[in-house]
Formats: structure tokens, sequence, C-alpha cells
């Protein structure tokens, strides 16, 4: 969690990922940001998100990434 | 002869023949060809009323099928248009207002309280031919405002003689027709937009309005595309990206497209190699132009790959000559480094209320060897391949595109040394990324949000770095090639 929070920080540094929950729905985050931290997860956990999981959801806070990235390691 | 775009859309003729066809579709709408003309009338209207005439109006680019409505009843009613981001910030709009001396700004809301019948259309038409047909011949068609290296908004005087020499050499060349359905990506604030738009427009086909959400659900971006027979992306490569990145081909049966047109920046390698190979009978393009050099004024069709990865800028659309030019000398043999230099009737008018700026880019001829007329000078430097096509080399200067969009390096450095707190700064462009190094006490946090607050979104560097001192060179300046280097290596940032 913490070397996600580093990255997210570095992307976005006024961002509070503590409590911010809108990444998406606020538009904080953007598509360029998306593949940013598709191809950074992918390094950093060897954990490929595809497609179908690309959605607002799991994207909203750094909570919900963290849990997608649990999900996704716990299925592979 | 002077020719009025709406005539060359034929908005002059019979247009009942074509007035239930779908062609434009935004968000869940869709609007036939007699609902967009009820909304240009209804536009045209609204400034005959307020008695505007041979006047700029600013028009709020909201992706949708009211901007184009604003934009051609601007032109029915002898007008011509500045569209604006919506994001714009409020000082801003204002520079630009007072620069282009527009008193008028319009945003959506077209919503037709009272449907004209066909007869009473066509008479509206009729009415609006006798005022655009005579307009003074020098009135533009837009005027489209980009980033200028000092902060200065730059305006760029776009004609109708320019549109309709660059969209007749361009349908032509890329054979669009009624069959064609485009997807729009391009932002209407941006030239590049254009070539959706009045293709759209010129051979009557259906342009779907791409909701900018769409590009954060990339598999429901492929459905969307599938579903709707879309058959023509002109995208800037980090849109189309973010299918190949993401896979979307697996997901998604995309072999709908049959034509793929990119302009605006490098296509990674890696990127167009997955979508080539995904949809291996699609035609792909890489498009070259800028708002001066009448949108796209060459093209390179991609048949296989390039073994180094750069894909040629290629060769000049039918209506351009492109001229390779160093100190005064054409260049004819292959692998020589020159300027390029663009003669078409499609240039632009030059720069809004900046002699100047004009004079430096759109000069006289380059060489005693050309024939006279008004050239672009582009600041791109390229050599000829082998089968004679143009090879981009580098920039003369620090103006970059991301994203599509043109940037001067130097346009954010000047708006990030007004941030209290800010001592020294330089912008390095690397691998699609911006990255802002400074000096002084505001911490990166606060600079971040000071800096969105001041830029456009997509000039928000990517990485911001504090240093406590810059390296400097030889000469006492700051050395890019040293923060360069920090930028590659990423490990001597942290």
């Amino acid at each position: 969690m913490d070397e996600l929070m580093e990255f997210l920080e570095e992307l976005h540094p006024d961002v509070d990922y503590e409590t911010c929950d809108t990444l998406i729905d606020d538009g904080i985050l953007d598509s360029f940001d998306i593949i940013s931290i598709i191809s950074e997860v992918a390094d950093m956990f060897d954990v490929t998100i595809s497609a179908e999981y690309i959605v607002p959801e799991n994207f909203n806070s750094a909570q919900a990434l963290y849990d997608l990235i649990t999900y996704l390691e716990d299925e592979g | 002869m002077f020719q009025n775009v709406m005539d060359y859309l034929g908005f002059g003729d019979d247009i009942k023949d074509d007035f239930d066809f779908v062609l434009f579709i935004d968000k869940d709408k869709r609007f036939t060809f007699r609902e967009f003309c009820q909304k240009v009338a209804q536009a045209a209207f609204h400034f005959i009323e307020k008695e505007v005439l041979h006047q700029p109006v600013a028009v709020v680019a909201d992706h949708c099928t009211d901007t184009l409505a604003w934009y051609l009843g601007a032109l029915a009613s002898g007008n011509y248009y500045v569209p604006v981001n919506p994001d714009i910030k409020e000082d801003k709009l204002e520079r630009i207002k007072s620069l282009a001396g527009i008193s008028h700004v319009c945003r959506g809301g077209l919503d037709c309280p009272r449907q004209f019948s066909d007869d009473e259309l066509s008479e509206a038409f009729r009415t609006f031919q006798d005022i655009y047909r005579n307009v003074p011949a020098d009135l533009p068609m837009y005027v489209i405002f980009t980033s200028g290296s000092t902060g200065e908004p730059k305006g760029i005087i776009k004609t109708h003689q320019g549109m309709i020499s660059f969209i007749d050499a361009y349908v032509r060349e890329f054979h669009f027709n009624r069959d064609t359905c485009l997807a729009s990506q391009t932002p209407f604030y941006f030239d590049a937009s254009a070539k959706d738009i009045f293709t759209a427009l010129k051979v009557r086909c259906p342009m779907h309005m791409l909701d900018s959400k769409l590009f954060l659900m990339p598999l429901k971006l492929g459905e969307y595309i599938r579903d709707n027979h879309i058959n023509t992306l002109q995208w800037v490569p980090s849109a189309l990206s973010i299918l190949s990145t993401l896979k979307v081909f697996e997901k998604a049966d995309l072999t709908t497209i049959q034509k793929v047109l990119f302009v605006g920046e490098v296509f990674p390698p890696k990127q167009l190699k997955a979508w080539m190979e995904a949809l291996p009978d699609t035609e792909f393009v890489n498009l070259y132009g800028s708002s001066e050099m009448s949108g796209i004024c060459a093209f390179y069709r991609v048949k296989e790959m390039p073994a180094n990865g750069s894909v040629p800028i290629g060769y000049p659309l039918s209506n351009s000559r492109l001229y390779l030019v160093d100190d005064g000398k054409v260049i004819h043999e292959p692998d020589v480094v020159g300027e390029i230099y663009v003669a078409s009737d499609a240039l632009a008018a030059g720069y809004l209320k900046d002699t100047e700026k004009t004079a430096a880019v759109f000069t006289g001829r380059p060489s005693p060897d050309l024939p006279e007329g008004t050239y672009y000078r582009s600041g791109d430097l390229a050599k000829y391949g082998k089968d004679d096509e143009l090879v981009f080399v580098s920039r003369r200067d620090y103006q970059i595109k991301h994203m599509g969009h043109r940037i001067e390096l130097g346009e954010i450095e000047t708006i990030t040394l007004g941030v209290p707190g800010v001592e020294k700064c330089c912008c390095i462009y690397h691998d699609s990324k911006i990255t802002l190094f400074y000096t002084g006490s505001i911490d990166k946090a606060g600079l971040s949000r000071q800096l969105r607050e001041r830029l456009l979104s997509y000039m928000v560097p990517n990485r911001v770095v504090w240093m406590e001192n810059l390296p400097l060179n030889a000469n006492g300046k700051i050395d890019r090639t040293q923060l360069l280097d920090k930028v590659i290596n990423r490990k001597v940032i942290k």
C-alpha cells in the first residue's frame, strides 16, 4: 500500500488520497493517469489490470484501487 | 472568387433531400440533418436579432451538437466564431475577448422552442445566403487560440478559402463518403477537430461525439465503437493507446474500424504495432500539420512498422507543397536535414493583431529557387528518406506536442515563475511526460495546487521535482541536458 501511495502522490501531490473517494467522479484522475497507474501497478505488483476492471468504482479511491490489486493478486 | 463555407457545405441548396439523415450523435441524443438545421437557424437568428454582423463571437466548445450549431449559426449570420475551452480560466477568457474584440459569448441552449416547418427553414437559409454571401472577403471563418510562449493567447486566423481547399483535398485523399462513420475524440476548441466536423458536414456522414468519460472505461469505449459501427477514427495516439495498452481488442471485436488516422504526436511504436496486428485489414495513416499549415498538409500510409519505430511525415496532401530548406538552399537529396516550409491555398491568414509574429513564420519564399508566394515556416526539422518521404528529425525550439496539444514549455515556466515561493524552474519533456524542476521555498503539494489553478489541465506537469539548485551549464544557463538525464534515470529524482 505504501508503495502505491507514494506513486499516486507523485502523480498528484496535492490530492489527499487518505480521504478522497471521488478521484474519477471529480475528474482528478484522467484517462492518461489511469494508463500510468495501470503500467506502474504491472511493474510494482506484477498484476495486470485488464479492461473489464477499468471502471470508475475501482479507481475512485486509493483504497478501492488497492483492494482491486489484492483481489487480482489472489485470483492470479 | 470568394466562396463561403456555408455554400461549400451545401446549405444554400436543396437541404431537404438530406433532412432525415442522422448526422450528429452526442451522449444519448441523435440529431438528423433537419434537427441540426433547426439549431443552426436558431443560432443565426439569435445574432441577426441582436444585430451582430461581421463580428467575432465566442462559443464555449462543449463536446455537443449545440457547439457546432453555434459555429455554423455564426457563419450563416455573416459572423465568425472563436472556440473557447469550457475549462478556460476567467482572466484568459477576458484577454481573448479583448484581443479579438468579442462581445458575445454563446453556449448550448439551442433547444428550439419553436420548430420551423421545412418551407420556413428553406426560406430562412435563403435569408442567410444574402447575408453570408455579402461578408467582406477578408472576414475570417474562425479564429483559434493556442498557447503562446509568453503565456499570452495567440489567435490563428482561419479562412473560408483555406477550409474549402483543405476539406476538398482531405476528403478526396481518404475517400470519405456517406458510409463513413466518425467518432470524434478531439475537443471542438482544438483546430484538429475541423477534420471531423467538416468532413461529416461535407460528405453528410454520421459523427459520434464521444463523451470523454468513455476514455476512462476502455471496454465500454470498445463496445461503443463496435455497437455503433464506427469505421473511422481520427484521434491522437494517446487516445488510441488507451485501447491497445488495455488489450481491448481481445474483449471487443473492433474489426468494424477501416481507417485510423492519427495526428498530433508520435505514436508509441509498441502501441501502433499492437493496433496493426489486431486490425490487419485496417488502413493506418500518420497525419502531419498544424493550425497554421492548413490543418493537415502531409500524410503517410503505414503499411508496416518502420524498423526504427519512427513513422515518416510522408508526402504532401494534394493542396499543399512542402519544401526542405537549409540556409536558403532547397534540399532534394536524401538524409540532409532542413526545415519544412509549406505553401498551400489552405495556409492560415496569420496571427490576430500580431504582425511581427505573423511576418516571422508566414514568410516570402525562403529560397530564390522557389516560386514567389507565402510560405509557412514550420519550425520542424526533417530530411528525405529513401522513397522521397519526409522524415521528422526534431523541433527547432521548445514547443512540444503533449497528449495532442501544442504546448510551449516556456509558457509553463513563465506561469510557474509567477507562483509566490518559486525562484527558478525548468520544464523537461521526455517520454510523453512533462517534468517540472524548481527551486524555492514552496513545497511540492503547494506548487501543484497553484499550477492546477493557473494552468489548463493538459499543461499541468506530470511530475514536480524540488531541487536545492538547478544545474547550470558553462554559459550559466540552466543545463537542460543534465535535467533530461535525471528524467530518463528516474531513480535520481527520488
